[in-house]
């Protein structure tokens, strides 16, 4: 047993002795081939000598008790602490092979090579003066102490050149004391395409550790490329190496980065592309890139562009700021933890000047401050000329005058400034277009008018002017008047009720069926009456304006009812309504055809026979209908009123040909009067005949058409 | 008892006390890798819900336009000369692919192929194709961002407008607006947060119904509040002819000493939020008739939105309003306008809807830029899905209809920090999407984005689990964004 424990000393004092020697000599080292797959195993059994060394230091460290024995302690220990040596020995050996390969800078090496190369002795020479360690026990500390800091130092700088700079640590720097970038000051190498390169390539590509002797850390090194060239060339049709490498299938040996590490995205991959193709320029400025430029679109994703992060002012208390928030005026940050405050004022009548005065205390953080329609004064303009950090001030429809506006004139990092619906002169503007940050000016309804912001954009052109919409010259057409009479059906005179919306509008109404104009037709008053049978038709006129289409309506004065009514042929089944009572039972029906109050006829017409137990005199016949023309409803071809004084013996009292419509247009009610002499009847037959065959135009052309009939007035 | 205080004792000694600290340790350490913001000292996410939002918002309110109906893509912005040149032709199965189609086409025998009838131009920086039907929408092309790429999910009328207000097809999800009023809070406290406007054109409508701007399972002050176009535009708002404004404020002073002693008692927080709500309706009964009259609105601004706009429940009277509620900060103001269902008669039809919308459309953006406000408003226009290229029921170069059609439907977005241009490209024939689709989720999660929320981040719990607008989908669309 202790020669098995003497063999294995000797062993590690001889590989120590090699390491010692082959370190002096390193400069002559050449390592073959052989043994480089050797040198390659030293990231796996680094692990032994980590572990068996914290092991060794535990195990001497616990205070042995009675029951264990010394005996069997200080055996295990012996073997962990020899295990360690033998194990330190050959990883720095094998590291040492590693070494003299490609890709790693000697000077980056230093502390490793030299942390391992002392462990390997420290254990060794541990391991020889392991008897007199423990009896004494502060050397046992000492010498403890001395291999965990030789552990951890080497370790950490081992890990550092296997997986960069700063590896273990960078989850918890990640984001923070990295100031955000403006969109406007970012540079596109330094702010887009270099940290890719910093997360993705600088693993392996750095001063330390330059795989294919390839260095992505610095502008020159990424100029000169690596040893199988440089990294791109504009001049090729893929632009060269490092696309190309990309590009390979994941399998391939040579896609970059290796299998295993993370990818590029296609996002990433899309800036550097963009990047190289814009000619590589290590300056170029986001904010120059133009708008439509693809980098330009995805430099918008990457960094805020505004708000957020440019202010340099702290938060303001959150309790002021709660304290400062009424109905009327809220306060409230852009963002969840964002410095910057926005101020909105409502409700005019609310509006007190000293609302204005309380929000100095929280001045620093408001960016934005929308006093729209609130009863401000030039003095109070003074006081939001204190909110230096003002970005966005909204002043319209505000009663200010121009002569104010000089207090405005120390808001440097305005950027918006709305003066809409305000009496400001342009020589009273002009002193604040002149601000640094203002580009965008709102001007509109102001005496300015747009003839004064061409001539003030000429001389200000990085400043962009609203001047918005003026309707001086633009002339539309009225919309018709709205004819509020609902009861189409009349017992007694109503006064007719016309309105229209928009003021100053002339209505002028017909009552003989002529198209109302604007010389003779009589204006709309408000003693106006409607006390017979008759057709509205009304039109509004206004200076400036095309006049409007015309709106009409047919009354009719509800007659003589009949004692029965008898319908020849039935309606159609779907539209049966009532039968006969429906003609009058005084219920006008509306565009809706199915509503029950219409009766609809197609295959025959309609014929329909009024009987009155005591003659009456009549001399008018009047039939509501509907027109729908989608739904294949026509104006009857013609109506006959035939009368008498016995079902068997009628006479034709009058006949009427309706005017068919000659194009498609939307659903209208129309009434036909019959006009006879008078005469006395008994009996009164109506008939409404149906379009037989409808009209080329329309897309049914050919079929027949409907009649649909809701009333029917008898007077005389 | 001594017996059990020992056995206490003897319970918690040191090996016991080791062995259970390590696997006390041993959860936090999982719990710390399962829930990785554990330990950060971050708040979480329903601390973070004090209505601000998560990161410095583009746009600040909402003005969505809501075309009800789904206007026919195809005779608006998609130009398709291809379906022009094939009039009349079959669909070919390489381009439908066996798709699913409604009911009111599947049995069809022939898909004929329908090109627009009216004619398109090209506008503005990006030149897009604009129809003839949208002269006004035409000039400010360059305000607009036109995405002609948006797909859904459902193919009637219901589940589509449910999808797109709620981000599910099946009901009792909280609405966009209602999201948005939980994610980011009201800006002005004298109104609600999410006001909804209806509106009806001449063609053939489809419903609109409370369930699209409900609160779902969020708290009801989240819940849109619509404004009818009558005298009272907020219903129940006003004070009984009987009560004055003095009374009334003597009324809610004594109810909140009542509630303050209540409160004082039982601490119940329900009770202070109950009082909130009774001031805000108090100060909407003066805030609410001064914004919704029109009757102070210029000449200038008559004709830019149409005559139209003085007439109440008109499209045009609703953008004026829109314009109005959001200048007055409320934070999403949803407008419907039926009426663009264009099965059959649809060149007639959508030549009405679009006299009723375009100018008013185009009026809210040209205001918004006027005032200083486009840049912190996002204005939406669209449907619920779009319309197909062939023809339903009879076929005339001047006369056709079309069906639903989910699978690629034009949406255009101004203001609110949206780059304006074209976006998306579909098949010459209009019927599948080429490059860059948008799903409904993506749309969604791109107007958080707009308002500063993350859409992953914007949730809550409800019956055991998180939900979103956008469930579990949706990326936002970067390259709209300026």
């Amino acid at each position: 047993m202790m020669r098995w424990k003497t063999v294995l000393f000797n062993i590690a004092f001889a590989l120590n002795c090699l390491l010692f020697f082959l370190i002096l000599l390193e400069q002559q080292l050449q390592v073959p081939l052989w043994l480089q797959v050797a040198g390659r195993m030293h990231p796996l059994v680094l692990h032994f000598p980590i572990v068996l060394l914290v092991l060794t230091i535990f195990w001497e460290l616990l205070p042995h008790s009675e029951q264990t024995g010394a005996a069997a302690k200080t055996y295990i220990g012996d073997v962990l602490l020899l295990s360690t040596s033998l194990s330190a020995a050959i990883t720095s050996l094998l590291g040492l092979f590693l070494s003299r390969e490609e890709g790693y800078a000697p000077d980056v090496l230093l502390w490793h090579k030299w942390g391992g190369v002392a462990l390997s002795l420290l254990t060794l020479v541990w391991y020889m003066l392991r008897r007199q360690v423990r009896q004494a026990k502060p050397l046992l500390v000492v010498i403890t102490g001395a291999g965990l800091v030789a552990i951890l130092v080497t370790g950490h700088q081992g890990a550092n050149i296997t997986h960069g700079d700063n590896f273990l640590l960078a989850p918890m720097m990640a984001g923070t004391g990295q100031p955000a970038i403006l969109l406007d000051d970012a540079v596109v190498f330094t702010h887009m395409v270099q940290p890719i390169l910093e997360t993705k390539c600088t693993g392996c590509h750095n001063e330390q550790k330059a795989k294919g002797n390839l260095v992505m850390t610095t502008q020159a090194a990424l100029l000169k490329g690596g040893k199988t060239g440089p990294l791109w060339d504009r001049n090729e049709q893929d632009f060269g190496l490092m696309f190309r490498r990309v590009h390979l299938p994941l399998e391939n040996k040579k896609h970059m980065p290796p299998k295993g590490k993370p990818q590029l995205t296609d996002e990433e991959l899309a800036i550097i592309y963009h990047w190289v193709k814009r000619g590589a320029d290590f300056s170029a400025k986001v904010a120059d890139l133009p708008a439509t430029d693809t980098l330009r679109i995805l430099a918008g994703f990457l960094f805020q562009t505004i708000e957020t992060d440019q202010y340099s002012f702290a938060a303001a208390d959150e309790t002021k700021i709660k304290s400062l928030n009424t109905s009327y005026r809220v306060i409230s940050p852009l963002a969840a933890a964002s410095p910057a405050l926005g101020v909105e004022f409502f409700s005019a009548a609310n509006f007190n000047a000293k609302h204005l005065k309380e929000l100095l205390p929280i001045k620093e953080q408001v960016v934005s401050l929308n006093l729209s329609k609130m009863p401000i004064t030039d003095a109070d303009l003074k006081l939001v000329g204190q909110f230096k950090n003002l970005r966005k001030l909204n002043l319209s429809f505000t009663p200010i005058s121009g002569a104010g506006l000089g207090a405005l004139k120390d808001l440097t990092q305005l950027k918006q400034l709305s003066l809409s619906g305000t009496q400001v002169e342009w020589n009273e503007v002009a002193p604040l277009a002149a601000l640094p940050k203002l580009s965008r000016l709102f001007l509109w309804n102001t005496p300015i008018g747009s003839a004064g912001i061409q001539q003030a954009a000429a001389r200000y052109p990085q400043l962009k002017m609203e001047g918005g919409y003026t309707g001086d010259t633009v002339v539309l057409k009225l919309n018709p008047p709205l004819l509020q009479n609902e009861a189409q059906i009349i017992s007694e005179p109503v006064p007719l009720q016309l309105k229209h919306y928009i003021k100053g509008t002339t209505i002028r109404y017909t009552t003989d069926g002529s198209i109302p104009d604007s010389l003779h037709a009589p204006i709309f008053t408000s003693g106006a009456m409607i006390n017979q049978s008759m057709t509205i038709k009304a039109k509004a006129f206004k200076q400036g304006w095309i006049s409007s289409d015309v709106v009409e309506r047919s009354f009719y004065k509800a007659g003589y009812k009949p004692d029965s009514v008898l319908l020849v042929h039935p309606p159609n089944e779907q539209y049966k309504g009532d039968g006969g009572r429906t003609l009058f039972d005084a219920q006008k029906g509306d565009q809706n055809f199915r509503s029950g109050k219409w009766l609809g006829f197609k295959e025959q017409p309609l014929t329909a026979q009024l009987l009155f137990k005591q003659p009456v005199t009549l001399s008018s016949v009047a039939v509501s209908t509907l027109v729908d023309i989608g739904s294949y409803i026509m104006p009857p071809q013609q109506l006959e009123v035939w009368g008498g004084n016995h079902p068997s013996k009628l006479r034709l009292l009058g006949r009427l040909r309706p005017q068919q419509p000659l194009k498609d247009t939307s659903g209208y009610m129309q009434g036909y009067e019959v006009l006879f002499d008078a005469t006395p009847v008994s009996v009164i037959k109506l008939v409404a005949v149906p379009v037989g065959k409808l009209p080329a135009w329309h897309r049914g052309k050919g079929d027949k058409g409907w009649v649909f009939v809701d009333e029917v007035f008898l007077n005389r | 008892m001594a017996k059990e205080f020992l056995e206490h004792t003897l319970n918690i000694n040191r090996r016991k006390f080791l062995s259970k600290l390590s696997l006390g340790i041993g959860s936090v350490a999982l719990g710390s890798l399962l829930i990785p913001d554990l330990f950060s000292g971050k708040p979480d996410e329903e601390a973070l819900m004090a209505g601000l939002p998560h990161f410095a918002p583009k746009a600040k309110r909402i003005i969505y336009l809501f075309q009800n109906g789904a206007p026919s893509q195809l005779d608006l912005f998609d130009y398709k000369p291809k379906l022009q040149e094939m009039f009349g032709q079959d669909l070919p199965a390489s381009i439908r692919m066996g798709q699913r189609l409604t009911g009111m086409t599947a049995e069809q025998e022939k898909f004929p192929l329908a090109g627009s009838m009216f004619q398109f131009n090209q506008y503005g920086e990006a030149r897009a194709w604009i129809s003839e039907l949208l002269p006004y929408t035409a000039k400010v092309v360059d305000d607009i961002c036109i995405i002609k790429t948006l797909h859904t999910e459902a193919i009637n009328h219901d589940p589509a407008l449910t999808f797109f207000q709620t981000g599910a097809q099946v009901g009792n999800r909280p609405s966009m607006g209602a999201w948005l009023s939980y994610g980011l809070g009201s800006e002005n406290k004298n109104l609600p947060a999410y006001c909804v406007l209806l509106s009806k054109g001449k063609g053939n409508g489809q419903g609109v119904y409370s369930k699209l701007w409900t609160n779902g399972f969020l708290d009801s002050v989240h819940q849109g509040v619509q404004f009818s176009s009558g005298e009272n535009p907020v219903l129940y708002l006003g004070n009984h002819e009987s009560i004055s404004t003095t009374d009334r404020r003597a009324m809610l002073d004594h109810l909140a000493a009542l509630n303050e002693e209540t409160y004082k008692e039982f601490g119940d927080p329900e009770i202070t939020a109950k009082v909130q709500q009774y001031e805000m309706a108090y100060r909407m009964q003066t805030a609410v008739p001064e914004i919704t009259d029109l009757s102070k609105e210029p000449e200038d601004i008559i004709k830019l939105y149409g005559p139209d706009c003085l007439v109440p429940g008109t499209y045009a009277a609703n953008c004026l309003l829109a314009r109005k509620l959001s200048e007055n900060g409320v934070r999403f103001v949803q407008l419907y306008h039926q009426g663009w269902d264009g099965h059959g008669n649809l060149p007639g039809e959508i030549r009405g809807q679009c006299l009723d919308t375009d100018q008013a459309s185009a009026a809210l953006i040209t205001d918004l830029k006027q005032r200083g406000m486009l840049d912190e408003t996002l204005v939406i226009w669209g449907g619920e899905f779009g319309r197909t290229n062939y023809c339903q029921g009879p076929l005339a170069k001047d006369n056709y209809g079309r069906d639903h059609h989910p699978r690629c439907f034009t949406v255009w977005m101004a203001g609110g920090g949206v780059k304006p241009g074209v976006y998306g490209e579909t098949d010459e024939f209009g019927y599948n999407i080429a490059e860059n689709g948008v799903h409904v989720h993506d749309f969604h999660a791109t107007i958080l984005h707009l308002m500063g929320l993350n859409h992953e981040q914007l949730t809550f719990k409800h019956l055991g689990r998180r939900y979103r607008l956008t469930d579990v989908a949706g990326n936002v669309v970067k390259d709209i964004i300026a």
